[in-house]
């Protein structure tokens, strides 16, 4: 499993990758470098590169991506680890609430946010209620708090799973054998458990700064018009200025600046693996013991439901809310046909889209992210950081440059592809092979050599060695993979936003329709079909976990 | 090239088809204009001018065009300058674009009868129409015989010249013909048939039009094609006489096509409405959904060697001039055209759909105390007593934002003492929040209607409050819960164009024909969009009329203007507010 094997292995998806991503992005890239005037070439973007307000941009999108990984990491390790230890009732339902939390459209959580953060926040009503009238201090609308607070919001999830599935298959003994030998619950933690976890925060980590550094709808939504990325940059150098060479200026810094702490990140990663032998999450996590344990459960998964459930309420609040009271007629006007059908969209014919998508997404990820993963994870040094940073860089690359790329390169048969409703998955797998590979990869690594050893000796063939050492644990991993890739393709809205793309209306579509116009009933209705597609989430996600579990869980 | 119907891709494809011989490319006056929007550079221009500005005759002087210019008062057409123009010069095969359609028949029927000009004896002389090409058969010339490669199912109709033709003998043909007659006034020639590739015919005496009409082009020949407009006015509504025999005829169904149309994510038409279309042209429409204007512009642009569709809708006037200036559209005339009340492209590049008013709308419940009163113009915003009270959008990434800026600018001057640069200035200081999109500044910041915020002023449309109105749950309410200011409101035209390089120019067009429809005007277009129809003879549906007409007295920018300066607006602007 070594050199040549990694290699055919990291074909297809390599192949996927340089079609479907490397190709058009080098294509609109290339036109912006080839159409600058003068100068022209390298100068020109060293200038651009060079440039005061580039620098600005620059700073802050480092900065905000920087403290909103800090934040979302401290926010969700004891969370993960209160999951990864304690069994206790509704740990699926929360699990999921998170990644309802992750799919959800920016527009509608922006709405939530702003209600709940902004002069007319209900919380201000209880504080005014308590310190007396005129006491309403919560206006975060349009501040950086807003911005952090909706990147915790939205990437939970990933530090939740990716760090939380690795936490759940740590051998609890290690930790056992520390405390028996006098360690304090803190120094166990930092001496024991950090440094077998530290590969999977890293990896979660990684993907979380380069989401928040690419961050587009939130900082349009809850920014001020003030604070820029250069993701908000580049959009506007492409939609809106046709800027072409100030763009891809913008679009190579914005990728160097990602490939840079991929590279940093992979090495990082692989320094820090550890050969270990997992155990099935079953064995490892029991029902909370004491009143101190009861205390630690409830107080995390309180602080979780608050932060993550507190906006979804609202949503939820605003789908029943009527002028007189509550009742179902938002729900009831997405029923509606007739004078309103090109607004409207049908919610089966959105749901069934949205389903559609997400298992096409979810099965052409979860394939070739494992046969990269491999890739990966069978070879270490340069070749497999380059890969993995590769594989990575989609998250971290503007998806207006994708789009546009899209349009420029994918312009001839038989790669036409413009057009077609395929371009949507294909646009999402992008997007999910990264989750596919980190949640498969610190599993992979961690497979320890002498059980495949072993299994030779014991006169196993390899074939044999690869299906009862290292199968199981990838089913596990890839389960996960696949969890993700389905609820990225089920929220995205984001990536394909500047595809030209079919009228196939899928439920974020329909809800982004529904906010373009002003009224009560438009606005209602985007909110019953934002909570449409939090069950979905929901569902989906509680399905994808029970078929989890129900993986032979050898080791 | 003369007056009429022009099938671009075709004359592109006769100029620069053959690398090695360029034709020489003789237009007839102003058709030099629209040759140029075509793509084609002419060598020479013939004709009285009285369709040339002094500006377009400099130009083409500059580019190198021979313009030659003879007195109005002359026997000859233009076209017939042209013809014989083309003989002089020793032109051997003559081929004849524009020459039919146009708001003057005489001129078409005048262009047929040019065919049988005696300096043209000997010459091959085709008049080419979109689906294919009209050639004279005479048997006092030779040859009498003549030859035309198809494909079966292309039609071929056989129609005489002045007393009839005799002696015609046809091969390959469904009808054949035998030693046979035909006089002039029936119809019997009409939609023959080819059966094999090629087909061709002799005439013993006699005149015979022989006209080719390619089964590919069928479904296109439909509508109107590319008008290029030689002469004022020439720009007319399609003649839908042309071959119906041809499409209905069983043994020649066309084949199941599809429009692609091209627009922004705001699109709206009801399901019953394409169904209606997709009927009536047999065809169905695929929406292809690229973001907002303006992305969905730059899109069109980068693909346009490769286009994304056949239609494209959505352009509005602040992004029309970078759409003109990349030479996206194939010009088309709309049948409706005289019924539009906004200003259209003399060049017939675009058609005007629909326009929409980008104006302040306000919570009423804030002024309800008088204290202070409601605003009524933007001069009020700058007064403390509104102070903290408007919501704007940045107009670097919204196109209401953009339309707002573009009414301060038309209001306070570019240039002098005062400018909207001051007017700003002064709104910043008077703390106004920017936000980054429509949305959120009306749902997220407004405090009147639907909106969650807690500012009375927002930067919004005409059509907002009946959109309220509209979208509120039973019982509707008999009064709008927000109002607009009238004075500083903005109109943008938004409009639809044939994108060059389609293979359905004419489904394309008939689409176009679709959106100025009567029902679409006076129920899509201001229900599904709410936007205003620019149809004179559409009604307002009540609930529009009633709650959000559009505003009597708009600020108007003409896109040139807007297309000249608007980066350099949209980054002062910036400056000031932002930063």
């Amino acid at each position: 499993m070594r050199g040549r094997t990694a290699l055919l292995l990291g074909a297809l998806p390599l192949a996927f990758l340089a079609v479907f991503f490397v190709y058009p992005v080098a294509s609109i890239v290339g036109m912006g470098l080839d159409g600058r005037d003068g100068g022209g070439g390298l100068g020109g973007v060293l200038q651009t590169w060079l440039a005061p307000r580039t620098l600005d941009v620059l700073w802050f999108t480092l900065w905000q991506a920087a403290l909103s990984t800090v934040l979302t990491v401290l926010a969700a390790l004891p969370v993960a680890f209160v999951f990864a230890r304690f069994e206790f009732r509704g740990k699926r339902l929360l699990r999921a609430l998170a990644t309802v939390a992750f799919v959800l459209p920016t527009v509608v959580v922006a709405s939530a946010f702003v209600a709940l953060l902004g002069p007319r926040s209900p919380l201000n009503d209880v504080i005014e209620a308590v310190l007396g009238a005129g006491q309403r201090p919560i206006a975060l609308d349009g501040s950086i708090w807003a911005i952090l607070l909706a990147h915790v919001f939205f990437d939970f999830a990933i530090v939740l799973r990716l760090v939380g599935g690795v936490w759940a298959q740590l051998d609890p003994r290690a930790e056992e054998a520390a405390r028996v030998l006098g360690a304090s619950g803190w120094a166990v933690f930092r001496e024991v458990t950090l440094p077998l976890l530290r590969p999977a925060i890293a990896s979660a980590a990684a993907i979380v700064f380069l989401f928040t550094f690419t961050s587009f709808g939130v900082i349009l939504l809850l920014g001020s018009a003030g604070t820029v990325t250069l993701e908000v940059e580049i959009y506007r150098a492409t939609a809106q200025l046709l800027d072409l060479p100030l763009a891809s200026s913008l679009a190579l810094l914005q990728m160097s600046a990602v490939i840079l702490l991929l590279l940093v990140s992979a090495r990082v990663g692989e320094r820090l693996a550890v050969a270990q032998r997992l155990r099935p999450a079953e064995d490892s996590a029991r029902r909370p013991r004491d009143r101190r344990e009861r205390v630690t459960v409830a107080a995390t998964t309180g602080a979780m439901l608050l932060l993550l459930g507190g906006p979804l309420a609202i949503l939820v609040e605003r789908s029943f809310a009527t002028s007189a009271g509550y009742g179902l007629d938002a729900y009831r006007a997405l029923g509606q046909t007739g004078a309103r059908s090109g607004l409207f969209v049908p919610p089966i014919e959105a749901i069934g889209n949205s389903l559609a998508f997400a298992v096409a997404t979810m099965l052409l990820a979860t394939i070739l992210g494992l046969l990269a993963a491999a890739a990966v994870a069978y070879r270490r040094g340069s070749v497999s950081g380059g890969l993995d940073a590769l594989l990575m860089l989609p998250l971290g690359t503007s998806a207006v440059t994708l789009g546009f790329g899209f349009i420029v390169a994918l312009d001839e048969p038989p790669l036409d592809l413009r057009t077609s409703p395929l371009l949507i998955p294909l646009a999402h797998t992008l997007v999910a092979i990264p989750f596919v590979v980190r949640a498969t990869v610190p599993l992979i690594r961690s497979i320890e050599p002498r059980l495949r050893e072993a299994a030779a000796v014991l006169g196993a063939p390899p074939r044999r060695v690869w299906r009862e050492v290292d199968a199981p644990v990838i089913a596990r991993a890839a389960a996960i993979g696949a969890g993700f890739a389905f609820a990225v393709s089920l929220g995205e809205f984001g990536a394909t936003l500047f595809i030209a793309r079919p009228d196939v209306p899928t439920v974020p579509v329909a809800i982004f329709r529904l906010l373009g116009l002003p009224g009560a009933l438009t606005f209602g209705q985007a909110m019953a079909m934002s909570t449409i597609l939090m069950i979905l989430t929901a569902a989906a996600v509680l399905v994808v976990e029970r078929w989890r579990s129900g993986q032979p869980q050898v080791f | 090239m003369a007056a009429g119907e022009v099938d671009n891709a075709a004359l592109r494809a006769a100029v620069d088809g053959d690398p090695t011989a360029r034709p020489i490319v003789i237009c007839a006056d102003g058709g030099a204009l629209e040759a140029e929007s075509a793509g084609v550079t002419p060598d020479l221009v013939l004709g009285d001018g009285d369709s040339l500005s002094e500006a377009d005759v400099a130009r083409l002087r500059a580019a190198g065009v021979t313009v030659t210019l003879v007195s109005p008062e002359k026997d000859e057409s233009d076209m017939e300058l042209c013809v014989r123009g083309a003989v002089e010069r020793g032109a051997d095969p003559i081929r004849i674009f524009g020459a039919l359609g146009g708001l003057r028949p005489d001129h078409t029927l005048a262009n047929l009868a040019l065919l049988a000009l005696p300096q043209l004896r000997g010459v091959d002389v085709t008049l080419e129409h979109a689906g294919g090409s009209i050639r004279l058969v005479d048997a006092g010339r030779s040859p009498a015989t003549a030859a035309f490669d198809g494909a079966p199912g292309d039609l071929l109709s056989l129609q005489p010249l002045g007393e009839g033709a005799e002696g015609i003998t046809t091969q390959g043909l469904r009808y054949p013909l035998d030693d046979e007659p035909l006089a002039y006034g029936p119809s019997r020639g009409l939609s023959n048939e080819f059966v094999e590739p090629r087909a061709s015919l002799d005439v013993g005496r006699g005149r015979l039009l022989v006209t080719h009409t390619r089964l590919a082009a069928l479904g296109a020949v439909l509508a109107l094609l590319a008008l290029v407009a030689c002469g004022p006015g020439a720009s007319v509504p399609p003649s839908p006489t042309t071959l119906p025999s041809a499409v209905t005829s069983p043994s020649n169904p066309p084949d199941p096509t599809e429009l692609v149309l091209m627009t922004h994510d705001s699109f709206a038409l009801s399901d019953a409405s394409i169904a209606a279309f997709e009927s009536d042209q047999g065809v169905t429409l695929r929406i292809l959904r690229s973001g907002d204007a303006g992305s969905m512009v730059n899109q069109a642009i980068l693909s346009r060697e490769h286009p994304l569709g056949d239609v494209l809708y959505g352009v509005d006037t602040t992004f029309l001039s970078r759409a003109l200036d990349a030479e996206l559209f194939t010009p088309y005339a709309a049948t409706a055209l005289d019924q539009i009340t906004v200003p259209v492209d003399p060049r017939r590049r675009v058609t005007p759909v629909d326009y929409g008013d980008v104006c302040l709308n306000l919570d009423p419940e804030a002024f309800r105390d008088g204290s202070p009163r409601a605003p009524d113009s933007l001069d009020d915003l700058t007064d403390p007593a509104y102070r903290g009270m408007l919501v704007v959008e940045n107009p670097a990434t919204s196109s209401p934002g953009l339309s707002f800026l573009l009414a301060t600018v038309q209001r306070f001057g570019d240039e002098g003492a005062t400018t909207w640069r001051d007017y700003w200035a002064a709104l910043r200081d008077n703390d106004v929040l920017v936000t980054d999109g429509w949305e959120d500044a009306y749902y997220g910041r407004f405090s009147g209607g639907s909106g969650e915020g807690d500012r009375p002023i927002v930067v919004s449309y005409a059509s907002s409050p009946a959109a309220e109105v509209a979208f509120a749950p039973d019982p509707k309410p008999e009064k709008a819960p927000t109002t607009v200011v009238e004075d500083g409101c903005f109109r943008q035209v938004e409009y639809a164009g044939i994108l060059a390089g389609t293979e359905v120019p004419g489904i394309a067009g008939a689409f176009i024909d679709h959106l100025l429809s009567l029902p679409v005007q006076s129920e899509e277009v201001p229900l599904q969009m709410f936007v205003y129809p620019v149809r004179g003879d559409a009604t307002l549906p009540d609930v529009i009329s009633r709650f959000g007409p559009p505003a009597a007295a708009p600020i108007e920018l003409p896109y040139q203007v807007i297309g000249a300066d608007r980066e350099r607006w949209i980054s002062e602007w910036t400056e000031i507010v932002l930063q």
